[in-house]
């Protein structure tokens, strides 16, 4: 009982501290398309359809996923069973409890042997987008972590369900007939020689272990990336419903252009010139909250990575690498900010963590937010980032720049006359007037 | 009211530009019923200073002051003020280089005298006292009028002919008194490239573009360059890859040269490259593309490939000196 | 450190230049921009001004030219420079341009001149030197590098084939070519709309007489057509340039 409250409580507060973060990033009103919205939530997030386009893996994480939400429904009689120290409430229903139980134990074999083929790919086989340079140390063991969690919890539940088959035929006090159940059934061998004590220990053993387990994994899931069991949901629906390739429009360059046009126009105070945000984004304050929703939504599943051409050509850039920066360093201003220091993670910007060669790499061709399972928009951050320096500190690459002065001086991106314009028109056939 | 010209000297020797400057004094001075004086400042030997007088020099000053071994502005300008002063010049001339428009601009300023600078011919007239230069980055011409007293001409290089005469020439020595501490230039290290003819110097330069594909293909270039004593150039994007040094980058943001002869091979001829070598005399290219702007600058052309047309223009050229 | 930027107001480079009766340049059509070197010069100064430890208080520019060069002033203040100073008369010639700016400058405390070396326009390459020598301040020419180390500056001049590093004191007319920065600055869209709130003083001209005049301009003569040699008989183009024109 104190233990879940301790749990519930211990999430319900890292949750809190997520959410914060994600609050720090810029107020964005995304309230249009509903029905498009949930359609899109059912499909992608709930239907796992982008999870496909990769038969092998897209196959084995359906069964995990779905694995994880029908065995946890077996969570119900366990936390029931602990706090009213009862044993097996529900198994009263019989016959309907028999096939629900077997439904979760073949669930729980199928997690098993998808974790097993998912630690196999990562750390056997070596995937190279599991192996990428921004995968560090705590990237690959938090994966690995997770993996091994679920394989030991699904263990747990396999052995304890043997073993109380076990100890029913003993005719043990609490045990009562409610048969063996298919799966487990399979690992009774391995247990029927042991002694009663034995039994009763390792059953209650790895009932504790895997409600513990659970208390446990569920207050690591905030700390990683894991918490995109959560937040994959929310993160599609408030997707970008507009067509990929279409990069937003600035109201405030609207409005520059138009005093550009008609200089009589009202000339903004010195006050209003140094806006509280500057063009694009330099920092964490600058993002959209969905960009930061979109990075701790972030799987570090590598997908986008790997089919990015800018990456494929041996570029810098990694847009995985852009998310996880995003969030390493949101995780460091929150907590600064919880603990009201001056200065946050050290004065760094967003680019501190991530170069102006990773960004300029980009081609917006937007293979990333296609192979992205959780519809994350990595290309809108990157145009950002690259519209704050361009606008804010004309630090384009040289090329841009002089693109720039051309295009200011002589009406086109080249160093030609704009008195030669209708040059081409000297050898045609027909006369342009 | 005499001509006084300046002469620089490169470690005691003048270059064809101290020479082309005698002449064009020595020609001013007739147009103006007077005598042209040199002023050579530095160690010059006392050969080096009748080679002047082969070109038209009647009267060398060969002045000298060990503050003046480095060119610190103000003592330059204050050195040859003294001597126009002293020789009551009318016309004070400099070369269009460096140390000319150094110094050319603040002399203007303390002998009240209005300056022509950059001027490629004889004044049209000498009252009232007009001259010639080019103005629009070369896109135009200007003819200008200096109505002060004293005149300043700086000399465009490689724009005036050399003449020849059997002069016999004085020599003139004078110890300049310079207050050491008025000097506040001070030289800290010297770089300077050694050996190869100096590509702002040469009267002819063979110059490789783009179009010669890669920088092993420059042999047979660098082959005909050493055959006509040239200068070795090239265009920007050249540099920019690394595939020749920078010091040989001609046009608009590199040097501005005017030879006699420059032979463009591979060279588009962009506006900017034109800029650096519109002021030749005689320009030759060779490119595959008959289309190529560089022919509409060029005197001589041939559409063709590089690689094959240089080895038959070396062939050429090793058998005219045989 | 106070630093002061010369610019001129030139019609763009790739203009093609044409003239009224020979004697005016037709403004019709013009895009004007600041001087090419002037930009240079600009763009080495804000360089430096970003350097804290250069000590840089401020970037001024000057100008002689009427309300019509305007825009091009606040291009250089959009472009970084934080005011600037513009002498309300026609540029009649350089003497007179550089007397102009003297008078204005001799008053303040300034530290640095940055002149680019000739404008697009004149290619006189005279201005810079005669301010120098209106203010009876030393100068250098040739300038492709300035930097400032422990409050001294330190200049690259380039010489015929080579360059020489010097020290000079302040205050000091620094005449800037081609090297002195990689490439010009241009205007963020936030100093863009920064500049029109920074100021712009003007001042009368005094009374100067200019000691040139121009007579008149005239265009080149048009080339005469590239002589073409057959690629197969190359050798040609070598016996024209020995024997017919003698260049080799």
């Amino acid at each position: 009982m104190i233990l879940l409250l301790a749990a519930v409580c211990f999430f319900y507060i890292n949750v809190k501290k997520i959410i914060n973060n994600i609050h720090l990033g810029r107020d964005l009103k995304i309230n249009d398309n509903k029905r498009k919205r949930w359609w899109l939530m059912f499909r992608v997030a709930i239907g796992q359809s982008k999870m496909t386009v990769r038969p092998v893996s897209g196959i084995m994480h359906i069964l995990v996923y779905a694995g994880f939400i029908i065995v946890n429904i077996e969570m119900l009689e366990i936390l029931i069973d602990g706090i009213f120290g009862t044993h097996r409430l529900f198994a009263f229903m019989s016959k309907y409890y028999y096939i629900l139980v077997s439904i979760f134990e073949f669930f729980a074999l199928a997690v098993l042997v998808g974790c097993l083929v998912f630690l196999i790919r990562r750390n056997v086989l070596r995937l190279k987008r599991f192996w990428s340079k921004e995968m560090t140390t705590w990237p690959r063991t938090d994966a690995n972590i997770i993996l091994i969690t679920e394989i030991v919890l699904m263990s747990a539940i396999l052995t304890m369900n043997a073993t109380d088959g076990i100890l029913q035929t003993r005719h043990e006090v609490h045990y009562a007939s409610v048969g063996s159940f298919p799966i487990s059934s399979i690992l009774q061998p391995l247990y029927v020689n042991l002694s009663t004590n034995t039994l009763l220990f390792i059953e209650r053993f790895c009932w504790w272990l895997h409600i513990i387990g659970v208390f446990a994994f569920l207050n690591y899931i905030p700390y990683s990336k894991h918490f995109h069991v959560f937040l994959a949901f929310p993160n599609v629906y408030y997707s970008k419903l507009h067509p990929k390739a279409e990069i937003d429009t600035m109201p405030s360059i609207t409005r520059e252009v138009k005093l550009m046009m008609d200089p009589s126009a009202i000339i903004p105070t010195v006050e209003e010139t140094t806006e509280q945000f500057p063009f694009g984004v330099k920092d964490i304050k600058d993002l959209t909250w969905k960009n930061i929703m979109d990075a701790y939504t972030c799987t570090e599943c590598g997908r986008c990575t790997s089919s990015c051409p800018a990456n494929i050509t041996g570029k810098k850039l990694s847009p995985r690498k852009i998310l996880m920066d995003i969030r390493d360093h949101a995780e460091i201003v929150g907590r600064d900010k919880a603990k009201k220091k001056e200065i946050l993670d050290g004065g760094k910007t967003l680019f501190d963590y991530i170069t102006p060669e990773e960004l300029w790499a980009c081609t917006t061709c937007n293979a990333c937010t296609q192979e992205c399972p959780v519809n994350i928009d990595h290309v809108s951050i990157i145009v950002n980032m690259r519209r704050y320096l361009v606008m804010e500190k004309a630090a384009g690459p040289g090329e841009l720049n002089s693109i720039f002065s051309n295009i200011e001086n002589n009406g086109a991106p080249w160093q030609f006359s704009p008195d030669d314009r209708l040059l081409w028109t000297n050898n045609l056939e027909m006369n342009i007037k | 009211m005499s001509v006084l010209v300046y002469t620089e000297n490169w470690d005691g020797k003048f270059k064809k530009t101290s020479f082309e400057l005698v002449s064009y004094a020595t020609k001013l001075a007739e147009m103006l019923n007077t005598t042209a004086t040199v002023l050579s400042i530095g160690q010059v030997d006392k050969a080096e200073l009748e080679n002047l007088g082969k070109h038209g020099a009647k009267k060398v000053i060969n002045a000298t002051n060990e503050h003046l071994n480095i060119l610190d502005n103000q003592a330059y300008t204050n050195a040859i003020a003294e001597v126009a002063k002293q020789e009551g010049a009318e016309v004070i001339m400099l070369s269009n280089n460096n140390t000319g428009k150094a110094i050319a601009p603040r002399l203007s300023v303390k002998l009240k005298a209005g300056i022509g600078s950059g001027v490629n011919r004889l004044p049209v007239s000498t009252n009232p006292f007009t001259v010639y230069k080019k103005a629009y980055s070369g896109n135009a011409f200007a003819t200008i009028q200096i109505k002060s007293e004293k005149k300043i001409i700086t000399l465009a290089q490689n724009s005036f002919e050399l003449i020849e005469t059997a002069n016999t020439v004085s020599i003139e020595n004078l110890t300049l008194q310079i207050d050491g501490s008025a000097v506040k230039t001070k030289v800290l290290d010297v770089q300077k490239q050694t050996g190869k003819i100096l590509l702002t110097d040469a009267e002819i330069v063979v110059s490789g573009g783009r179009g010669m594909k890669s920088p092993d293909n420059w042999g047979p270039l660098v082959e005909l360059a050493q055959l006509l004593g040239a200068a070795t150039a090239c265009s920007r994007p050249v540099s920019d890859e690394g595939w020749r040094p920078n010091e040989e980058h001609t046009g608009q943001t590199g040097k501005i040269i005017a030879p006699n002869l420059y032979i463009a091979i591979g060279i588009s001829g962009a506006t900017q490259h034109l800029a650096g070598i519109s002021s030749s005399k005689y320009i030759v290219a060779i490119n595959t593309d008959k289309d190529a702007p560089i022919f509409e600058a060029a005197n001589y052309g041939i559409v063709g490939d590089a690689l094959k047309v240089l080895p038959q223009l070396i062939d050429a050229v090793k058998k005219s000196k045989s | 450190m106070k630093i002061l930027v010369c610019i001129s107001n030139v019609p763009d480079t790739t203009t093609k230049v044409k003239f009224i009766d020979n004697k005016k340049l037709d403004t019709n059509n013009i895009q004007w921009v600041i001087n090419p070197w002037d930009e240079l010069s600009l763009t080495r100064a804000l360089e430096l001004k970003d350097n804290a430890s250069n000590g840089i208080q401020s970037v001024t520019i000057a100008h002689v030219g009427l309300a019509g060069s305007e825009p091009t002033i606040r291009k250089a203040l959009a472009i970084g420079a934080d005011d600037a100073v513009r002498i309300n008369s026609e540029p009649l010639d350089a003497y007179y341009v550089a007397a102009q700016l003297s008078e204005v400058i001799k008053n303040e405390p300034f530290d640095m001149i940055l002149c680019g070396i000739e404008s697009s326009d004149h290619n006189g390459s005279t201005v810079g030197g005669m301010l120098a020598e209106f203010l009876s301040w030393p100068s250098v020419s040739a300038v492709s590098g300035v930097e400032i180390k422990d409050g001294q500056i330190f200049i690259s001049r380039d010489i015929d084939g080579g360059k020489e590093k010097l020290t000079i004191t302040t205050p000091v007319v620094a005449i800037v070519q081609k090297g002195i920065a990689k490439e010009p600055r241009i205007a963020a869209m936030r100093g863009i709309m920064m500049a029109r709130t920074k100021p712009i003083k003007i001042f009368e001209p005094v009374s100067i007489e200019p000691l040139t005049e121009l007579v008149s301009y005239e265009l080149p003569k048009p080339r005469a057509s590239c002589k073409f040699i057959d690629p197969d008989n190359a050798n040609q183009l070598i016996d024209l340039l020995q024997n017919e024109i003698k260049v080799i």
